[in-house]
């Protein structure tokens, strides 16, 4: 593991339009992961984590918005620098992602292997019978089961784990230095999802793959995440080792949020509950987003926007309350 | 599209105006078509007030004249006149009236066989289902302007016989799409929620299915009102349809079809009219889809 | 609360789906055995949750519940009466005493009723009052779920996922249900909204003495909510038992494998990838003997023999009685 980030990511800021302006979807984003980390992204539906990984790997449409500031540092060099056909030869080779839904991410009519060599054509150069060997060999990294024989097979002949393993082993044609999991077991039974994810543990154990998993699952942050990074509303709120996190929370939201997951080995009489819902993008309240579910919030709270506190090596958390609501 | 997916939308205030929303939104409206519609249906409803002259006055003395600004043509006549001496612009005004009514009718009846074919197909299901939809496509199957010409022929040239042709060769298309539409509806869990709560079929069909099947049955009407236009155009210029001397446009295009090297104003005005209307209806009913489609749509 | 006569009983309950092939679709070509011989109560007050991977026929169990489809064979009873024999009077009855609230809360409610009508609707159809108590009770149904009352005159989409799942929970309520079946009530919801949901369950259930059938797939909940667990695979219960025995002492390996497949918010627990095989077959083909065997890393060989039955071990507590099992337990007991 070198010390250096591979992918480094600098007060990022994604505008979105919306009616006739924009909302910010990813607010002043900034965190770095190490080669053989696995930093979680955690947060709601809405809260900037899928535009964060679509804004680093520049995937968001013009029509729907663009990134307006910040800087994506991978293995030195910044991606939002280059040109469209520079980030080509970078997007897939050294920085990939798997989606959510196994069913639309592979395309139904093309056979896996051609999928898969595909991947492998464009980012080693292979041809004949050595591309044939890398897909096969590409399938059974992902520990597909009889990839001489998969690689025939259609997309809607495999199960919804199968497919996933075909779009990790896609992901991985590069090789890539930086893996972005969107969301990659969320519409797998458990089982199955427990078998991805220690298969996505064993291949970056031998390859020192830097992995950014996102989710909203904090059963999935616990068992495989190294550090973690709260989203709230577009902006980290909160950024620590996991056990860090787990064990002393700074945040107010992340606190409440940890509570009210019930465990599957502690009895609770009651979940701890945050009152009220997310806020709209284009209807955030003025001060720190979180302000009105919060219970510590002050006036200060509502007014301007919390300053980013240090609270111990690598743990910082963005709230008044740790600044001393400013006295 | 990852962007589609509810975990990549971004999250906006529902039911709340942006500020400047209501611009936005007006912005948005599809105002030429629009205009062309209300203008046509102004025309249409006013057009004993509209047309200078009376649609089928003839006038020998002032035959073939061209439009105004060619020599010869005088503003009386601003549009021309045709081979009877006949107003070529009351003749199109009036024509807005016949042929906008006829395919109106005709949608009209079309929408409303296909819908009650397509909802009982789509909810019953079973053998009914099977047997309304086979009608359905060897409807779809026919050639729609020779059947047209056939049945227009053998129940000679009237209003009603135009719009019971039309209507019949028209209703396929909202019996399927109901169907389907229809089916989706009924595996929605509002639907299975109000049979737990003992709605009746009855119930379900006017309260939960059919108020949902609305916005696409007035996308695929406006679509079809330009679709019914041409056809009636066509049978009435073919001598099937609107029987002469009432002005159906196509029927105006008919009479100039003889001179169109000389008088190319008589079918001209009126096919461009056809065109327009078309277009309009067509463009509007574009918009109202988009409107209605829930990705092109923030929720 | 829970008193001893069972409010729900299902008697050996099967529910196969004909497949059809040929060149023409009209041959039968096999049956899916989407539910395939349940038996298993619920009494007064409590909450039974049915647990199971994708395909174990939990969704149909439901479905057969609430009377949505129709049991191919066995029996279900609703105090006491079979619902396949109810006449109209008596399934009048049933609709108003049993509900259910599903999954995703943008396709449960219509999106062209005000929320105040979808709220009536089960009183209007059961026509037990009249227009201004509808109005009263809708309010009053309101402000127990959390809403306030002027709401009523909204549309769905005015509403966020957590609070049009409140409206589906108020329109349940609408009628003084006995049974309300839960479909993933919170999984379509943002985690910092489920607490929320699961907190006015609870609190509901308490109050009203409501028995919940929730189908989920989020173990821990599962256990917060539950008083008794089924766990389903292939269309059959392999194992039921009261919640925390369930997770404290899981006895069968399919349940074992589901719980460690569960992932725990305590960090530091060893990601355990479950020792199973593939992936679940086909319902289509279900294997011989039991269903579980080919994945099952405890499987002997007598497993495809012979379909294990459930048996109570304990009180409360019943698990298929194949032969790894019982090797399993005698294991555990030394």
């Amino acid at each position: 593991m070198s010390s250096a980030p591979v992918l480094k990511v600098e007060g990022l800021v994604t505008e979105l339009r919306s009616g006739g302006g924009s909302v910010r979807a990813v607010d002043d984003v900034s965190f770095e992961i190490n080669a053989g980390e696995t930093l979680g992204l955690v947060g709601e539906s809405g809260s900037g984590k899928s535009m964060t990984c679509l804004s680093i790997l520049r995937l968001i449409p013009s029509s729907v918005g663009r990134v307006t500031g910040g800087r994506v540092v991978l293995e030195g060099t910044d991606l939002m620098t280059l040109d469209e056909a520079q980030m080509r030869h970078h997007r897939g080779r050294r920085i990939s992602i798997i989606l959510q839904d196994p069913m639309t991410s592979l395309n139904p009519v093309l056979r896996i292997g051609d999928q898969v060599g595909e991947a492998i054509k464009l980012y080693r150069g292979l041809e004949g019978p050595a591309l044939r060997d890398a897909i096969v060999d590409g399938l059974r990294a992902m520990r597909i089961p009889a990839p001489e024989q998969r690689v025939s097979a259609y997309p809607h002949e495999l199960s919804g784990g199968m497919r996933q393993r075909v779009g990790a082993a896609i992901a991985m044609a590069g090789p890539p230095a930086v893996l972005i999991a969107d969301e990659p077991t969320t519409a797998l039974d458990a089982t199955v999802q427990s078998q991805l994810l220690a298969l996505l543990k064993d291949v970056q154990r031998e390859t020192g793959l830097a992995i950014l998993f996102v989710t909203h699952d904090f059963g999935i942050v616990a068992t495989i995440c190294d550090r973690v990074a709260v989203m709230y509303a577009g902006r980290i709120v909160e950024l620590a080792p996991v056990a860090e996190l787990f064990a002393n929370p700074r945040h107010p939201y992340t606190e409440a949020l940890l509570r009210s997951v019930p465990d599957l080995d502690v009895d609770v009489e009651r979940l701890y509950s945050i009152e009220g819902q997310p806020p709209a993008l284009d209807d955030l309240p003025a001060g720190c987003s979180f302000a009105p579910r919060c219970a510590y919030a002050r006036d200060v709270c509502r007014e301007r926007g919390p300053p980013r506190i240090e609270a111990g090596p690598l743990h910082h958390a963005s709230c008044w309350k740790l600044a001393g609501y400013g006295d | 599209m990852a962007l589609s997916k509810g975990s990549g939308a971004p999250r906006l205030a529902a039911g709340k105006g942006h500020p400047l929303g209501l611009w936005h939104q007006l912005r948005e409206l599809p105002l030429v078509p629009m205009g062309a519609i209300a203008l046509l249906l102004v025309m249409a409803i006013a057009a004993p007030l509209l047309a200078p002259y009376p649609p089928t006055e003839q006038s020998l003395l002032d035959r073939l004249m061209p439009p105004f600004w060619i020599a010869g043509g005088d503003l009386l006549h601003p549009l021309g006149t045709d081979h009877y001496g006949r107003d070529v612009l009351s003749r199109v005004i009036w024509g807005a009236r016949v042929s906008l009514s006829v395919a109106l009718v005709a949608i009209v009846v079309a929408g409303a066989i296909g819908t009650v074919v397509g909802i009982i197909a789509g909810y019953f299901g079973g053998f009914i289902e099977i047997a309304l939809m086979r009608v359905a496509d060897a409807f779809l199957a026919i050639p729609a302007v020779l059947v047209a010409i056939m049945l227009g022929a053998t129940l000679g040239p009237s209003f009603e016989n135009v719009v019971a042709v039309i209507g019949l060769l028209y209703w396929p298309r909202y019996a399927r799409q109901v169907r389907g539409e229809t089916l989706a509806i009924k595996g929605s869990d509002y639907v299975k929620l109000a049979r737990v709560a003992g709605c009746s079929s009855t119930r379900i069909l006017a309260t939960h299915i059919f108020p949902n099947l609305v916005p696409s049955l007035l996308v695929l009407a406006s679509l079809q009102v330009g679709a019914a236009i041409i056809l009636e155009a066509t049978l009435s210029f073919l001598g099937v349809g609107i029987p002469p001397p009432q002005p159906a446009w196509g029927v105006i295009v008919e009479d100039g079809r003889g001179m169109l090297a000389s008088a190319w104003w008589i079918s001209l005005f009126p096919g461009l009219a056809i065109a327009i209307t078309v277009l309009a209806f067509n463009l509007t009913g574009d918009w109202i889809r988009d409107r209605l489609d829930p990705k092109l749509r923030s929720r | 609360m829970a008193t001893d006569a069972p409010l729900l009983e299902l008697t050996d309950v099967r529910k196969h789906y004909a497949v059809s092939g040929g060149p023409l679709g009209l041959k039968t070509v096999g049956a899916v055995r989407a539910v395939d011989g349940l038996s298993f109560s619920v009494r007064a007050g409590e909450t039974l949750s049915i647990v199971g991977e994708s395909g174990c026929g939990k969704t149909t169990t439901a479905r057969l519940i609430l009377k949505l489809e129709e049991p191919t064979a066995g029996a279900i009873s609703f105090e006491g009466r079979r619902l396949d024999t109810l006449d109209a009077a008596g399934l009048r009855h049933f609709r108003g005493s049993v509900q259910a609230v599903f999954q995703d809360p943008w396709s449960s409610l219509n999106p062209r009723m005000t929320v105040g009508r979808i709220i009536a609707e089960p009183m209007i159809v059961q026509a037990r009052l009249s227009r201004q108590d509808r109005q009263d009770r809708v309010a009053e149904l309101m402000t127990q779920v959390g809403l306030r009352r002027e709401q009523a005159e909204l549309y769905p989409h005015q509403f966020s996922g957590g609070q049009r799942q409140r409206i589906a929970i108020a329109r349940a309520l609408s009628v003084d249900p006995k049974l309300i079946v839960l479909d993933e009530p919170v999984s379509a919801l943002d985690v910092s909204i489920r607490a929320q949901i699961l907190n006015l369950l609870k609190d509901l259930q308490d109050r009203l003495g409501l028995s919940y059938v929730m189908i989920a797939h989020h173990l821990a909940t599962v256990r917060h909510m539950s008083h008794h667990v089924a766990v389903m695979y292939l269309g059959q219960l392999v194992e039921i038992a009261p919640g925390r025995e369930l997770f404290r002492r899981p006895l069968h390996p399919y349940t074992q494998a589901l719980y460690s497949a569960a992932l725990s918010t305590h960090v530091g627990r060893p990601l355990s990838e479950p020792a199973l095989k593939g992936e679940i077959p086909s319902p289509l083909n279900p294997p011989s003997g039991c269903r579980f065997h080919p994945r099952c890393p405890h499987a002997l060989a007598e497993c495809s023999a012979s379909e294990p039955a459930l048996v109570e071990i304990e009180p409360g507590r019943r698990v298929q009685d194949c032969s790894c099992v019982r090797r399993l337990i005698s294991a555990a007991a030394k």
